[in-house]
């Protein structure tokens, strides 16, 4: 329809605010049928980029064509009227209505020539329609019938990519499309990519993931400091070489090194179950030993570990810590054994917004500092502490925690469940959504917990993050334990293989 | 500056307000000085101490309603609370008995009104605008049924009146309550794991949960605490009037909660500011006073208190106080 070569061409864009500079003199190219890896750490202006294209944000300079027709985005809706569609990380769909009326939210299709928020609604239609995109455009059979809040949240994914395909998107940006996904859905995702592609229409592609970005893009940009610092084919590069265009150096080494872990079990499950989560699990957590729980959502590998700080308890079997048979049939139960439990969605399990950092770091330890009356000398003192030895970047205990990065939020978590002096920590998705840098200083921060005798469990999607960090991985599958793997020997394939119980 | 610095609140700016809370007292002192010069009659002592007295009983509420508000709750049942244990302590002590145990008792049943109202809201876990919406009505119900809508008077026991007319030097009794009461709450809120645990629950409910926070307890606690409260507001009031009103406190419950958000308690939870909720309880007073003293027609007096709300809530939203994300 157009001559250009290029869905979108941007030139020159800026955004500032206030006085920091997120992002100046940004200029890249999207072919038709392309897919652009987006990477840089947190903070390096991708998001900021992303609000400019879908309209959230106005950019200050700069200018935006797509198929050579200059437009001036202000807003979602004229991002929409240009063809560009965002799939975003935090879904944006109404749990409560199904698969076509989330489809067609806002653009529904009515009886008559004028469209008019009273007239009946084609019902019949709008299925079809929906039918026909999820079924032959995505290749995926999908309940059109029940509210998506009860979908898997990979089929919410391709809700949100059919709803964005049917306001005719050519252009669709994608952010952190894996983050939560599993290795089976994670690959159906990239099947849809890959359909797309064939089908001429591009894709930004944002993520923290490097070798899946490697895997699917064509090409990668690579953002620093709110500046393109690379735009190169994705067949020229490895991962340690995008990390160190992100960082503008060079890694050490992201993973630390294992420490062999004691003689003594400090955490024996014997046989435990809960009827709808999990079933006949047993295992043996050893002194100073680091295991993590793979599996697929759903696999009840997170009601495991939330089983046994006592959230959502465990109906039959045997725990026994430290030598002692003990009973956790509650949060205060797992607490006063000394259990730990980061949970994995910081935002609205994990952090105080309101309250600052030391306010966040003691939540779980207060009945340390004093009796009737906070000890608040103390408080600090200790807060203080755990801010330098952690490597908490922040202004102080009383810096507001919503000003710090998602990493160092997390950091305060873990310090938070450190204070406690717990004898077995769980740890659920401990590096979820945080940059590469805070990924590496987490990963040691567990390295040395587990150095200083403590048990530790992580449960987590990401396979090479087991395999790295950990010493031994348990699989799950529908509740049960299908295989305890050394992770000297195992590979992400073997991990896989045993997740989705295919041979 | 700050040597026990940890949250928001530093020892320096202990007293120092929150962005929501400097807004109602520069409020306060533009209304008071507004009044003073379009009548001077509003300064006088007389009516200052009118005012007074009219705050307090508001103010001693609404100090459990921080709380409440501040924990994301929200409780009706306080102006009912108020006239249903006001009409206890003078039923009994007309019944012969000993005015300090008709005021323990009434004080008793206030806070097993809020104990109530808390079981409902954190184990059964109805509403808690259902659960102290109908506990309003409930109290309310009795009360009528038990005095037909005709006041108990003749509560003429010195060793009662003194609660609510006596004087400790030159301060009026409900004046010295009301600051005592302010004093502890203040010391519950800021410097106890109680009020902590109650500003997270606010904050962020299940983050508080899984910090081994005992929600429940802390929410029931919090109910009975402003129930307690809305008993000694309801004890002072009774004394001061020598009569148990049945229509005493009605309107209550929104003036308490105006109060609260006036002085900056975000409605979103999280957040609590005392001093601004006595600012906001005296605030109200000042108001209605004004509107009486400017011989305004009383029917227009709601139509006001309504605006002062709506604008103080609007003052929460655009302040630039949205919870961070």
């Amino acid at each position: 329809m157009s001559q250009s070569e290029h869905a979108l061409k941007i030139m020159g864009v800026g955004k500032r605010f206030g006085v920091t500079n997120a992002l100046s003199g940004i200029s890249m190219n999207l072919a038709r049928g392309e897919v652009l890896g987006l990477v840089g750490e947190n903070g390096a202006g991708k998001s900021t980029l992303m609000k400019i294209l879908s309209g959230a944000h106005a950019r200050d300079e700069g200018d935006i064509e797509i198929d050579g027709v200059r437009v001036d985005i202000r807003q979602p809706a004229d991002a929409q009227r240009a063809g560009i569609g965002i799939i975003y990380q935090e879904l944006s769909l109404f749990p409560d209505l199904d698969a076509v009326e989330n489809i067609f939210i806002g653009q529904e299709m009515s009886v008559g020539k004028y469209p008019n928020m009273t007239v009946p609604l084609r019902k019949k239609a709008m299925r079809d329609c929906a039918a026909r995109i999820l079924n032959d455009v995505l290749g995926v059979e999908i309940d059109l019938d029940c509210p998506v809040g009860s979908l898997a949240l990979a089929q919410r994914q391709i809700i949100e990519i059919a709803r964005a395909l049917n306001s005719n998107a050519n252009i669709l940006i994608m952010d952190e499309p894996t983050e939560a996904l599993e290795k089976a859905e994670r690959e159906q995702l990239v099947r849809i990519i890959n359909d797309l592609k064939q089908a001429g229409k591009s894709v930004i592609y944002v993520s923290h993931k490097l070798d899946e970005v490697l895997k699917i893009c064509d090409r990668v940009v690579v953002l620093r400091d709110g500046a393109c610092v690379a735009d190169l084919p994705a067949s020229s590069l490895d991962v340690n070489k995008v990390i160190s265009l992100m960082i503008g150096g060079s890694l050490a080494k992201q993973f630390p090194t294992k420490s062999s872990p004691g003689a003594d079990p400090v955490l024996k499950v014997e046989g435990i179950s809960r009827r709808g989560a999990f079933e006949n699990v047993s295992f043996e957590l050893h002194e100073g030993e680091i295991l993590g729980v793979a599996g697929l959502e759903g696999s009840g590998k997170s009601r495991l570990l939330r089983a046994l700080f006592g959230d959502g308890a465990s109906e039959s079997g045997r725990i026994v810590l430290k030598g002692r048979s003990t009973s956790i049939s509650s949060i205060s139960d797992g607490m006063n054994n000394r259990i730990a439990f980061l949970p994995a969605e910081r935002k609205t399990e994990g952090i105080f917004a309101e309250h600052s950092v030391g306010w966040n770091l003691t939540a779980s330890s207060l009945s340390k500092f004093g009796g009737v009356r906070l000890d608040r000398r103390a408080e600090r003192i200790q807060c203080t502490n755990y801010i330098r030895k952690m490597g908490i970047k922040s202004e102080g205990p009383q810096q507001s925690i919503g000003r710090l990065s998602g990493g160092n939020q997390q950091k305060v978590l873990l310090a938070r469940w450190l204070l406690t002096e717990p004898d077995v920590l769980l740890l659920e998705e401990p590096t979820r959504g945080i940059d590469i840098r805070a990924k590496a200083d987490v990963y040691q921060l567990i390295a040395s917990s587990a150095q200083a005798g403590k048990g530790i469990i992580v449960v987590s999607s990401d396979s090479t993050e087991l395999l790295g960090l950990c010493h031994r991985i348990l699989v799950m599958f529908e509740g049960e334990v299908v295989g305890i793997l050394d992770a000297a020997s195992a590979s992400e394939e073997a991990i896989a293989s045993l997740s989705i119980q295919r041979t | 500056m700050s040597t026990q610095a940890l949250d928001t609140k530093t020892p320096v700016s202990k007293f120092r307000l929150s962005g929501g809370a400097s807004g109602i007292v520069i409020a306060l002192i533009v209304i008071i000085v507004a009044l003073g010069v379009a009548s001077p009659r509003f300064l006088s002592v007389g009516n200052l101490t009118d005012i007074t007295r009219q705050a307090v009983f508001v103010a001693i509420i609404a100090f459990g309603a921080t709380l409440v508000i501040a924990m994301r709750g929200i409780d009706l049942s306080v102006g009912s609370t108020l006239a249903f244990t006001g009409l206890i302590a003078a039923d009994l002590m007309n019944r012969g008995l000993n005015p300090y145990l008709s005021v323990g008792a009434s004080l008793a049943v206030g806070t097993l009104i809020g104990i109530v109202n808390g079981v409902l809201v954190a184990k059964v876990k109805i509403a808690d605008f259902i659960v102290t919406m109908a506990m309003m009505v409930i109290t309310r119900g009795l009360i009528m049924v038990y005095t037909e809508g005709i006041p108990l008077t003749g509560l003429s026991n010195p060793s009662f009146q003194v609660f609510g007319q006596g004087f400790v030097g030159f301060v009026p009794m409900p004046v010295l309550v009301t600051i005592l009461t302010f004093a502890a709450v203040y010391f519950l809120l800021y410097q106890t794991r109680f009020g902590r645990y109650t500003l997270s629950i606010g904050s962020n409910p299940e983050a508080a949960r899984l910090v081994g926070i005992r929600i429940d307890r802390i929410k029931i606690a919090v109910y009975a605490l402003t129930g307690y409260l809305a008993a000694l507001s309801g004890v002072l009031l009774t004394s001061r009037l020598e009569a148990a009103m049945p229509e005493a406190g009605e309107g209550y419950e929104l003036d308490v909660i105006a109060a609260v958000v006036m002085g900056g308690t975000s409605l979103a939870g999280g957040r609590a500011s005392l001093l601004g909720t006595a600012a906001g309880a005296v605030l109200m007073a000042v108001v209605r006073n004004g509107l009486n003293i400017l011989n305004v027609n009383t029917f227009w007096h709601q139509v006001v208190i309504g605006a002062i709300i709506l604008l103080a809530v609007c003052a929460d939203k655009f302040g630039g106080r949205s919870r961070d994300t």
